[in-house]
């Protein structure tokens, strides 16, 4: 057989794209072109986290218990800083910019079987693609004000709209009310690592129409006089030994839980204009003070430790507000659904879980174990492992449409999510959901590039080929001639 | 339509396909000396692998057509799944396509030529290959990932991602079909070959 350099040079080509192409098909959503948000998204080998879950309760609490890895654990939120004679503030951005300051926060919906699907989808019924954030212009605020009354458009039950893809069709007060009573809403245990946590309390919340906070007052206010422009206090240098924190050490992320990276009740004084403030002092925008109310219902109290958050909540099985809350029960099973806010992140740039069944005393995903005395010995309770998912822009009103999801029939039919996915491949698909367009567009284009490859090398290989390859003849025919065949059977 | 018949189909496909890859194979590996004395088999192979592979691209296309027709275009595009099955059949019926094409183009001489034997063979493991991971992107077999999806990915391309290259590997790819298109089309020798076939015919 003879091999002429031509053939060799096809041969050669198709080598070298079959490995190119091996190489960066392999690479996946990051060749792919820069997202509408500009901002700054995880990476392949970034799109799941582990939560360990553990819960206990007793004739009148249950205590809930997080963990999960981190880095570089977040205690800030926003800030004032201190610069050429002004108040400037900084941090608390939920727009995924690249160095936000931004608290970690766990949290979680609980329902108990009232809102249909969320044993099976979770959070993703809470969020629409007209949601905030979820594209690259929000509603205007002042339109969304004027129809419903909310200025801007957060997590919302598909049941709160006469037509869940129409925020405009949202139910009126009474229909709401009727819905909340009936036991229509999420609960939302929402831990912050910097706007409660600090004096022990985690925010208490619901989603039905939005993401409301129970009744009573949240343990975060605005530290910040508008006429005055400037705070309204500082910290107590006998206490803390500071006035102000630096703004170098919190972009260091230099902080720890025991220094005094947080404004209270218990460590301030009211703000003094005339210290001799220098540029980089800078004083939280959150001022914390107890909460109070229903929204009051639910104490924490965290460590990091060997590069790991831990976070204990506890709050009363019955705490009196069954509109705000889910009132639990012993031998009660409830659905849960957690997701973490990590690496100073905030909005939808985070880590989500699909909904677990958590058993007060019998069989479920995570298993409440009954304790006695003040507290639980975690080490007697086995960790429920729940992994988590970046989940992008995947949107309630997007995976129920048939016209736009192909598994929106088996939502209809309320199929499990794992009939069709995981938790890794969610990961993948919420990445991909960020530059749908875009990904279409280089999609076509490579397929329509490997046709036109595979015809012209195919072309190209067999005009050498017929030249250079050895034609078998005689005893060496593999198959002989039709043409010659046809005139044997003829003869 | 019930992506029941949808299943149906591609059964049918990757049945007639495989019968005809295998057939194929068979057909390049009685050149070997040491398979020489069942060559008497060689017009049967050949014949059945027509036949087989004619039956599965048209199948394919119902396949294609079928799977479509579950659900939406735009639902199809969306997901990344789908995505990879378009790209991947389409492929698989290119592949069987230029088979089919050369086959009939040159007649049951292509097996007596080595290269064009070759290319015919490696036209349908080729196919095959795509056949296998079209049914494998996203299909599960009774509840089970298919095992031949975790051997695509083992060997670095993630199906669950899209496919897609970034521009300059295509315009790499478009530079190297150029090149090897010129290659061949300025060959004095495959020129001659080409004015022999005129003499020669085709069947």
């Amino acid at each position: 057989m003879e091999f002429s350099p031509r053939l060799v040079g096809v041969i050669a080509g198709v080598v070298a794209v079959t490995v190119l192409s091996l190489v960066f098909a392999s690479e996946g959503v990051r060749n792919g072109p820069t997202g509408p948000f500009g901002t700054v998204q995880p990476g392949t080998d970034e799109l799941l986290m582990d939560l360990d879950i553990q819960a206990a309760y007793d004739d009148d609490d249950i205590v809930m218990r997080f963990s999960w890895p981190t880095d570089a654990p977040s205690l800030y939120h926003d800030y004032f800083v201190y610069e050429g004679g002004e108040w400037v503030r900084y941090g608390g951005e939920a727009d995924g910019s690249a160095f936000p300051l931004n608290e970690d926060r766990v949290h979680f919906l609980l329902d108990d079987g009232s809102v249909d699907g969320f044993e099976h989808y979770g959070g993703f019924m809470t969020v629409f693609s007209f949601t905030r954030m979820m594209s690259p212009e929000d509603v205007d605020e002042d339109e969304s004000e004027a129809a419903i009354g909310q200025d801007d458009l957060r997590k919302m039950l598909p049941g709160s709209m006469e037509d869940h893809t129409d925020w405009r069709t949202l139910r009126d007060e009474d229909e709401l009310a009727d819905l909340r009573q009936a036991g229509y809403f999420l609960d939302l245990w929402h831990w912050r690592s910097h706007r409660s946590n600090p004096i022990g309390w985690s925010d208490d919340q619901f989603v039905l129409d939005r993401r409301r906070s129970d009744d009573g007052e949240g343990a975060a206010s605005t530290n910040f006089d508008d006429d005055l422009e400037q705070p309204e206090w500082m910290f107590d240098p006998d206490l803390t030994g500071q006035y102000a924190m630096s703004w170098d050490r919190i972009q260091s992320l230099d902080y720890t839980l025991d220094d005094p990276y947080y404004l209270s009740e218990f460590n301030s004084v009211p703000f003094d204009p005339d210290h001799d403030w220098q540029d980089g002092d800078t004083i939280p925008r959150r001022f914390l003070t107890e909460p109070e109310g229903s929204r009051a219902a639910i104490f924490s109290q965290a460590t990091i430790d060997n590069g790991r958050w831990t976070v204990e909540l506890r709050r009363a099985l019955d705490t009196g507000s069954p509109e705000d809350d889910k009132i639990l029960e012993e031998f009660g099973r409830y659905d849960l659904a957690p997701a973490v806010h990590a690496g100073a992140t905030a909005g939808r740039w985070h880590y989500v879980g699909m909904p677990v069944t958590l058993g007060l005393g019998r069989d479920a995903d995570v298993e409440a174990m009954r304790f006695s005395g003040d507290g639980p010995d975690w080490d007697a309770i086995e960790p429920t492992t729940v992994e988590l998912f970046y989940p992008g822009v995947i949107a309630w009103d997007y995976l129920a449409n048939r016209q736009t999801h192909a598994g929106a029939g088996a939502i209809d039919a309320n199929a499990s999510f794992y009939a069709a996915h995981d938790e890794e491949k969610m990961g993948f698909y919420a990445l991909e959901s960020e530059f749908r367009d875009e990904i279409i567009s280089q999609w076509l284009w490579t397929t329509l590039m490997w046709v036109v490859f595979i015809l012209g090398s195919v072309v190209a290989f067999m005009r050498l080929a017929r030249r250079y390859g050895r034609e078998r003849t005689g005893d060496e025919t593999i198959v002989r001639d039709d043409a010659l065949r046809a005139e044997e059977h003829n003869a | 339509m019930n992506p029941a018949f949808h299943s149906i189909v591609a059964h049918i496909l990757t049945g007639t396909l495989l019968f005809g890859t295998f057939a194929v194979v068979a057909l390049f590996a009685l050149r070997f000396s040491v398979l020489a004395r069942f060559r008497y088999l060689a017009p049967a192979a050949d014949q059945a692998a027509l036949f087989a592979i004619w039956i599965g691209t048209i199948v394919s296309i119902a396949g294609m057509s079928t799977g479509f027709a579950i659900n939406s275009l735009e639902a199809s595009l969306n997901s990344p799944v789908i995505r990879n099955k378009i790209t991947s059949g389409t492929l698989l019926i290119l592949t069987y396509g230029l088979f089919l094409f050369l086959r009939h183009r040159i007649g049951s001489r292509l097996w007596n030529n080595d290269l064009t034997a070759a290319l015919a063979a490696f036209l349908a493991v080729a196919g095959l290959h795509w056949n296998v991971v079209t049914n494998s992107i996203g299909g599960d077999v009774a509840g089970l990932p298919s095992g031949y999806e975790s051997i695509v990915r083992w060997s670095g391309v993630e199906t669950r991602f899209t496919y897609y290259l970034p521009t300059w590997v295509l315009l790499v790819m478009a530079a190297i079909v150029i090149g090897m298109l010129v290659l061949a089309f300025t060959d004095r020798g495959a020129k001659e070959a080409e004015d022999e076939d005129a003499l020669v015919g085709t069947d």
